[in-house]
């Protein structure tokens, strides 16, 4: 029984070693998922957050300007359920636009397509920016 | 939103190609060096990959 709890205990120390989680693992990518950028600026890396803000605000923005679509849940189609998990990836902004109502109108140009790819796309770079944020906070990338 | 923007299929592609590589750059390498490099190289590959 003793020995058991020895290994268990070994173990756990092995994958605390491994994967040491702390508190700012946990809240540096859930802030840099609701501000793209916000993860690294919290932890100092301004140069990062900036050029990280600045490029996911950028390609959600223009995608709007460029009368892209915000996609909805629950729509019972298979591409735009895949299309709001994109874009559910820029976290405020993504709920600031449909605060607003920004993407929802009729697409009346053909540009309006690519729009809709850089909204889903500033999503998906922004959940890469936010795994970034995890992986400087727990001490696995500088 | 009231601005309406009608790029081109190039410049649309460049610009994708912009803002992807910084992020590319920032999060997929260590030392600013790197990171430079790895952006240049995503810009590049994406506008070969994104023109025709």
């Amino acid at each position: 029984m003793a020995i058991a709890s020895e290994k268990i205990n070994t173990r756990e120390k092995a994958n605390a070693k491994e994967y040491p989680l702390n508190a700012m693992g946990i809240v540096a990518p859930l802030v840099g998922w609701l501000v793209p950028g916000a993860g690294h600026l919290i932890q100092k890396k301004w140069v990062r957050g900036l050029l990280l803000m600045i490029s996911v605000f950028s390609m959600f923005f223009f995608g709007l300007m460029m009368q892209g679509k915000v996609y909805t849940p629950n729509t019972g189609d298979v591409l735009e359920m895949l299309g709001f998990v994109g874009d559910i990836g820029s976290g405020g902004l993504y709920m600031l636009s449909r605060i607003m109502d920004w993407g929802q109108g009729a697409i009346n140009i053909a540009a309006a397509d690519y729009g809709t790819k850089f909204i889903i796309v500033a999503g998906l770079l922004n959940i890469i920016a936010a795994v970034d944020a995890h992986q400087i906070a727990i001490g696995k990338k500088s | 939103m009231n601005i309406h923007l009608q790029l081109s299929h190039f410049t649309a592609a460049l610009l994708f190609a912009f803002f992807a590589s910084i992020v590319f750059g920032i999060t997929q390498k260590e030392g600013v060096r790197e990171q430079f490099r790895y952006g240049v190289k995503c810009f590049v590959w994406l506008n070969e990959a994104l023109k025709d």
